[in-house]
């Protein structure tokens, strides 16, 4: 053993600069795989790790002050089929003011955060210490611009008591706008007419469908007084919540973790197997010297595998730092705690993977190296094969290209297993880049169709104000242009146990303007649109299907499939056939062009600041999805074009190095520097090329099959050419022409060194 | 001529500029060498000057045909005169009917005169020729010796290192002794 240390930490020595190139490459590509590896696992279900992070109930339930009591509620804890809660905790909605902004949050009385069920987990600052504190949702603060220290002050009561912001906090309830004080606060800041009430946490023992939901609340509605119960939100709705809308980012986290492990995998082989093929003369002296083909195998695998080594103490924690950043968006997103970015299985992993493949890499061309004898070993690594040189010289003789282009060109694959591997590794990385900027401009697109309907402020309507008085205060509004009822009821499907959740709207909701993938808008009753995300049985245009509205069955006639977050969206004139009495009770309000959104939710918050919410439209989050995205691309285009271009360097280093006599031949010839230069980048600009044109295709089947089988997963009903304009030609352009640049980077130092090179040392050893 | 470490190759790859003198002048057919950049005696070397190494130094990755055209492409000028210039060379040193073949594939001889055509296609100057019998058998290092003082019978002037006495008493027309670096003797 100590002869094969002896000698593989000798070849580190004598190759330094190679021994370096792996470190980089090795170190760039452990960066990504831990960033990659650490976003893959740390996101993936982020519902199911919140939910056992934060011990989520299977039902929140809010109840009304005025009809039941606290002891009474905090009896329900006791009912058979509940096997954990919390609560009860008071509750109120409080009308607040910060400056200027006016905002209505939901208060729960809490002084102790955890628990064993529902917990919150504070995020930044810390709890409530006493009176005069209050912690907000982490998601309320980044989108209202709340920070810690800030003073808020209540406009329940008449003395306006003034809160100070110590905290950002997250619990499973993806609802934005609520906050937390202690038990003694809540009543002085109540308005007395406000409605006050309770809510309390469940975990039942059958919990498996939204049926055992709803008979779990019946039990608990069955041992109240009637109008106890007025709200409740079960673990289904907050899971379908965080789905969709987190499947964007997600699936490209995911999709992104999963082509950077790929990439940097071929990456790390290509340069780890050039660096041994190149040594095919050396190992021809080894064998000559006496050490068998294990030891032999083993002198290299151990050469590489000590610069991978040290590229994973310096890249696997550089791969965590820059996932953090990504995670925490992510987290921000969806209002859930930030994961850690610290996942010792995963850097166990891209360790383990990462130190494999190099040692895989450098074994299988060393093991073939190890079974030549040791005159041929010699032989090989001394010449490039004669054969290739033959016909494509002749072809570019015909082609009449200049000598040192020629030889270039003859060079770039003189050694065909490495120039192909090299022109993969720029294949890889063109088609990853082609592929997460086709997801990116498809996701950008996606958010544009989602986000298309022209109304800019919602109302919702609480308790005790009618509808006719929302409608006329809506209406005397000058900026009013248009109002639109809107109410949300579940669906029964004959047959099926988990019901639909359908949208019936009033007024003139085809003036909203929600892009159609298919048919037309609704105009009448019985007549439905279907989202084309959530649309778990696959409806379609053209289809009647049966549903029980109300309790009484109905036939619905599909007329159109919209880029909406529902599942059905109806006319209201078919609820009214059913519920003659029914009102909405929110309102899509578009506003007259010119008028300031902002200032519409003040003018109505003052005018009804206890019983209607207001809310501009895209104010409930700060999260910057373009933002985030752009970030993660700039990254990944930076970090797999240092791959690459590292990759051709290590190449082109490789093969002027081996090279170095027939370029001191070419130079005593005639051939100048720049003719020298020329011939090296041209062999680089041929691989870029080739890496490149391969590039694109691989990235567009890539991008057309990742999308259509993410399409698949979230039960989309559009596939993947309804987003094909996304890639444009331009980025495509842009992209291949960044592959070939790339190259070119990679070229420059070994087309130096080759043109300045010595020529009479060279060629007077022999 | 001169024994092992006299400065001989030295001296050839300092004409040839493709070494540089640490002090002096060195001129080769009126051009100062010594002071060109690497780009000007690129171009010296292309057209007035011809190398011919013991180790002969052809590009295995190119065919015998190849090996000596790529000198003439370097140095310009129409592409079919110099095929024909190429082809009369390989019939004159008698290895045309190797044109397709590779180096790997030659006998030492063999490559040798591919050697002495690919120095010879450019018309130098001067043909500059270090030990080119040092790697052959004494019958091929005959043939070889044979063949340049042939061109040098014909006008083509040819300054050859060796350290073969009996060598340079047969062939040459006149004998620089080094030794150490220092010319010790002149025989001309």
């Amino acid at each position: 053993m100590k002869p094969v240390l002896k000698q593989a930490l000798s070849g580190i020595r004598r190759h330094r600069l190679q021994t370096g190139v792996v470190f980089v490459i090795a170190a760039l590509a452990i960066t990504v795989g831990a960033m990659g590896g650490t976003l893959l696992v740390q996101t993936s279900s982020p519902y199911d790790r919140a939910f056992g992070e934060l011990a989520g109930p299977h039902l929140l339930v809010t109840f009304d002050g005025r009809n039941v009591g606290r002891s009474a509620v905090a009896a329900t804890a006791a009912l058979p089929d509940v096997t954990a809660s919390a609560g009860p905790w008071a509750t109120a909605g409080i009308p607040f003011e910060i400056g200027s902004h006016k905002f209505g949050l939901g208060l729960l009385a809490r002084d102790d955060p955890g628990g064993n069920l529902d917990r919150v987990q504070v995020v930044q600052g810390r709890w409530i210490g006493g009176l005069g504190e209050i912690v907000v949702t982490r998601s309320f603060a980044i989108g209202n611009h709340v920070s810690i220290g800030d003073r808020i002050t209540s406009l329940g009561s008449g003395d306006k008591p003034v809160l100070t912001v110590v905290g950002e906090a997250v619990d499973i309830d993806p609802s934005t706008n609520r906050g937390w004080v202690s038990s003694g606060e809540l009543q002085s800041l109540t308005p007395k007419e406000a409605q006050q009430g309770f809510e309390m946490a469940y975990r039942f023992r059958s919990a498996a469908t939204r049926a055992d939901i709803r008979a779990d609340v019946k039990a608990i509605e069955n041992t109240l007084p009637a109008g106890a119960v007025t709200a409740y939100a079960s673990y289904f709705d907050f899971k379908d919540s965080y789905d969709f809308n987190n499947s964007l980012i997600l699936t490209f986290l995911l999709a992104f973790a999963a082509l950077a492990l790929g990439a940097v995998a071929v990456i790390v082989a290509n340069v780890v197997t050039g660096a041994v093929l190149a040594s095919y003369r050396e190992i021809g002296i080894l064998k000559a010297i006496g050490f068998t083909p294990r030891q032999v195998v083993m002198v290299f695998v151990i050469q590489m595998l000590i610069p991978a080594l040290a590229a994973a103490v310096v890249g696997i924690p550089l791969g965590a730092l820059a996932a953090k950043p990504l995670l925490d968006a992510a987290a921000d997103a969806m209002g859930l705690p930030p994961p850690s970015a610290l996942a010792p299985g995963v850097d166990a992993v891209v360790l383990l993977a990462g130190l494999g493949i190099v040692a895989a890499a450098a074994a299988l061309p060393a093991w073939r190296a190890g079974r030549l004898n040791a005159v041929t070993a010699i032989t090989v690594g001394a010449a490039p094969s004669g054969r290739w040189s033959d016909s494509l010289h002749g072809r570019l003789g015909w082609w009449k290209l200049p000598r040192p282009v020629a030889v270039g060109v003859g060079d770039a694959f003189a050694r065909p297993l490495r120039g192909a591997l090299t022109a993969i590794a720029i294949l890889v990385g063109v088609a990853t880049l082609v592929f997460a900027s086709g997801l990116y401009s498809a996701i950008l697109k996606f958010n544009d169709l989602f986000t298309s309907a022209n109304y800019q402020v919602t109302v919702s309507r609480l308790g005790g104000f009618s509808d006719a008085a929302t409608l006329d205060l809506l209406q005397k509004q000058t900026a009013t242009q248009l109002v639109v009822g809107e109410r949300e009821l579940e669906l029964a499907l004959p047959g099926q146990v988990d019901p639909v959740p359908a949208r019936i709207v009033r007024g003139p909701s085809a003036q909203l303007g929600y892009r159609l993938a298919d048919g037309r808008w609704f105009s009448g009753v019985d007549e439905a649109v279907v989202g084309v995300v959530l649309n778990p049985y696959k409806w379609h245009v053209g289809q009647t299907v049966d549903v029980v509205l109300e309790g009484r069955p109905i036939k619905l006639h599909i007329t159109g499939t919209c880029y909406c977050f529902f599942s059905l969206t109806l006319d209201w004139s078919t609820l009214v056939a059913v519920t003659p009495s029914a009102e909405p009770t929110n309102y899509f309000v578009q506003l007259r062009p010119g008028a300031n959104a902002d200032a519409y939710v003040k003018s109505l918050f003052l005018a009804q600041p206890d019983f209607l919410a207001p809310q501009v439209v895209g104010s409930g989050s700060g999260f910057n999805i373009e933002g985030a995205l752009d970030g993660l691309v700039t990254a990944l285009a930076v970090i797999l074009s240092a791959i690459a271009g590292l990759g051709v360097f290590n190449t082109l280093l490789l093969t002027t190095r081996e090279r170095v006599r027939d370029i001191a031949i070419l130079r005593t010839l005639g051939m100048t520097p720049a003719q020298v230069t020329a011939m090296v980048i041209t062999s680089a600009c041929v691989l870029g090329v080739v890496g490149s044109i391969l590039g694109i295709p691989a990235g567009i089947v890539l991008y057309n099959y990742l999308v259509d089988a993410m399409a698949r997963v979230a039960n989309f009903t559009i596939s993947s050419s309804s987003f094909a304009i996304a890639i444009n030609p331009l980025q495509l352009g842009l992209v291949a022409l960044g592959g070939i640049l790339v190259a070119l980077a990679g070229a420059v130092l070994p087309a130096r060194w080759a043109s300045r090179g010595p020529v009479a040392s060279v060629l007077n050893i022999e | 001529m001169g024994p092992s470490g006299s400065g001989k190759s030295t001296l050839l790859n300092l004409i040839a500029g493709l070494d540089r003198p640490t002090s002096g002048r060195i001129v080769v057919d009126g051009m100062e060498v010594a002071g060109s950049n690497e780009a000007d005696l690129a171009r010296f070397r292309r057209l007035r000057v011809g190398f011919v190494f013991q180790f002969f130094h052809l590009l295995n990755n190119l065919n015998v045909f190849d090996n000596v055209l790529i000198a003439a492409q370097l140095a310009g000028g129409p592409e079919a005169t110099a095929r024909v210039r190429v082809q009369q060379l390989l019939n004159e040193l008698g290895v045309a009917a190797k044109g397709r073949q590779y180096p790997a594939k030659l006998s030492g001889g063999e490559r040798q005169r591919v050697a002495i055509a690919r120095a010879l296609v450019n018309r130098p100057a001067v043909l500059l020729a270090d030990e080119p019998t040092g790697a052959l058998d004494s019958h091929t290092g005959e043939q070889v010796m044979k063949l340049l003082s042939g061109f040098n019978l014909r006008g083509q002037t040819v300054l050859l290192a060796t350290h073969d006495i009996e060598l340079a008493r047969r062939y040459a027309r006149r004998v620089i002794n080094l030794r150490d670096g220092r010319l010790v003797g002149d025989a001309g």
